[in-house]
């Protein structure tokens, strides 16, 4: 049975639910827009830090002696040192290279391309030597009291002993060398120095707190240990003699103990008895060296007062100019991100 | 009595109190939606706006050198690089370049920046002329002076700024006239460096975007002061 009812409770209820499920709809349109922007957004951000840590990557684990034959303007493909980014190298000046990444995310509508560029300034080592033109030099007045400066060098070509603004050398003294003087202007080095305080810095391998020190090379079952106290060993057969780090330092007394690396001091250095440090010396300061010690390689200071024995060292020299620390690439100041095409 | 067909006047009153009672839940649900309908389409203005900032000015900024561009309260002043590539060579004025970009070289609004082992942040050059290069793969520039000696890289760029004015972030090439790069939403807001040296940041007050509603107000605030409002 049926039975004819007036009212409006149908067409109401009907306009609700359209009206209902237009602005659902909207609602969902919009929902789903943004879901799109935001997963494109998300994918081009993941594809640019991709490129950019694989850039970052591919300079923590650099080699400039692996990239020697590399003549300027040419470029080489590193393997992929992080995710599915593509990263290569070019040469744009003898010490300047261009880091390239690219990475792809794929997507729903293709792959999104990050691409990150990263200048990198290299060190020349074999250029380096040449700011040690004499076993000892310095920039304002040595003073050799009653010890012993010697520039023969029995492991490379003989040189001065001393290369000063200024020398005075005690009656006790012995000061060998061809000549055993050169008074004058020490030369500046060409290129990035890296024995200046701020790039010393970047290059640190330890980084040494406090005024005193007494290094000891430390090894465990023939395998060295680095920790702060290991500047390593002047010793061949030593396990440490190999690890040559990059010391940096402010006023410091190296109270005893042996080291083979490089060590700059952006203050006074005083190296006193039974103290024996091989490699590079560089002072931005006063050097004085005590009765009983002996630096041996090459030493760099603003002055220096010897009462021990500094003897010139190209052996010494070129094995720490050869250290994996002045083998990696640096961030050239003030520039170091590049936009890339 | 005569017997009528139809409602009482109690009957009848209670129908038309009951039908305006409808009408008004209707037309109060209408203008709800209505203003939920606003809010949503400004939030998602806002939310566009501060994709579209964040993309553009840290597309720009990100890897730019400290001496590339230079902030102010309503502007940032900045070196749009659009195109980069390694030096072939220079003679006279004139320098070689492999280049990459998004445009040609155009000597009527680019200038050059050439970076070298000996000075990485660069000098800037005008550009005065421009030539294909087929034996480099890029282009031949001719500068407004000698470049300096040797190889490196080449950033080509226009000079731009990026402004918060007239109620949109707008950019403005050189001497052009401002273009808009968002909707206008955005009033008396100001940039600021949350993150010296490496990325600038669009920072807003809460009263500069008086057109969203305040709880998008709130949401586009933090989305461009991260860490500020928790």
């Amino acid at each position: 049975m049926t039975t004819d009812r007036a009212g409006f409770a149908l067409l109401l209820s009907v306009l609700l639910v359209l009206a209902l499920t237009v602005m659902a709809l909207g609602v969902l349109t919009v929902g789903v827009r943004e879901a799109a922007i935001a997963g494109a957004a998300a994918r081009r951000a993941l594809a640019e830090r991709r490129a950019e840590a694989a850039a970052v990557r591919a300079v923590e684990i650099w080699s400039t002696r692996a990239l020697a034959g590399l003549a300027v303007g040419e470029a080489r493909q590193l393997p992929a040192p992080a995710g599915n980014a593509a990263v290569t190298v070019e040469r744009v000046d003898s010490g300047l290279f261009l880091v390239r990444s690219q990475s792809r995310v794929p997507g729903p509508d293709g792959p999104t391309l990050g691409q990150a560029g990263l200048l990198v300034r290299v060190l020349h080592p074999s250029r380096l030597g040449a700011a040690f033109p004499g076993a000892l030099t310095t920039s304002g007045s040595t003073t050799v009291t009653d010890g012993t400066v010697d520039g023969l060098d029995s492991c490379a070509v003989p040189g001065p002993a001393v290369v000063a603004a200024s020398a005075s050398v005690g009656p006790a003294a012995s000061v060998t060398g061809e000549p055993p003087i050169e008074l004058g202007t020490p030369p500046a080095l060409p290129g990035p120095d890296p024995f200046t305080p701020a790039l010393a810095a970047e290059l640190a391998t330890v980084r040494h707190v406090g005024l005193t020190a007494a290094p000891r090379p430390f090894a465990v079952a023939d395998e060295c240990v680095a920790d702060g106290r290991n500047w390593g060993s002047p010793d061949p057969a030593h396990p440490c003699h190999a690890l040559r780090p990059v010391i940096t330092a402010s006023d410091l007394t190296v109270a005893g103990g042996s080291g083979h690396g490089v060590l700059v001091v952006d203050g006074d250095l005083t190296v006193t008895a039974g103290a024996r440090l091989h490699g590079i010396v560089v002072v931005h300061g006063r050097l004085a060296v005590d009765g009983g010690s002996v630096v041996r390689g090459a030493v760099r200071a603003d002055s220096a007062i010897v009462h021990g024995a500094v003897i010139r060292d190209g052996c010494a020299l070129a094995a720490v100019l050869s250290a994996p620390a002045l083998d990696r690439a640096f961030r050239p100041p003030l520039r170091w991100w590049v936009p890339v095409f | 009595m005569i017997a009528r067909k139809g409602g009482t006047l109690p009957e009848m009153i209670l129908v038309a109190w009951l039908f305006g009672f409808v009408l008004l839940g209707l037309a109060r649900f209408a203008a709800a939606q209505g203003r939920l309908a606003a809010a949503s389409h400004d939030r998602v203005r806002a939310a566009d706006v501060v994709r579209t900032a964040d993309l553009v000015l840290n597309g720009e900024l990100r890897r730019a050198a400290v001496d590339d561009w230079r902030m102010d309260r309503d502007s940032i002043r900045l070196r749009a690089v659009r195109g980069s590539g390694t030096l072939c060579g220079s003679a006279g004025s004139e320098a070689r370049v492999r280049y990459r970009g998004v445009r040609r070289p155009d000597p009527t609004k680019d200038s050059v920046i050439l970076v070298t082992g000996t000075g990485t942040l660069g000098k800037a050059y005008a550009i005065t002329g421009v030539t294909t290069d087929e034996e480099c793969g890029g282009y031949r520039l001719t500068l407004g002076e000698a470049p300096q000696a040797g190889v490196g890289l080449a950033l080509v760029f226009e000079t731009g700024s990026y402004h918060l004015s007239g109620g949109a972030l707008r950019y403005r090439r050189g001497r052009g006239g401002r273009q808009p790069v968002t909707e206008a939403v955005l009033l008396d807001g100001w940039f600021e460096r949350a993150d010296a040296g490496v990325v600038a940041r669009l920072t807003l007050h809460p009263d500069s975007i008086p057109r969203v509603p305040r709880r998008a107000r709130a949401a586009v605030v933090r989305q461009l002061n991260p860490g500020r409002h928790p």
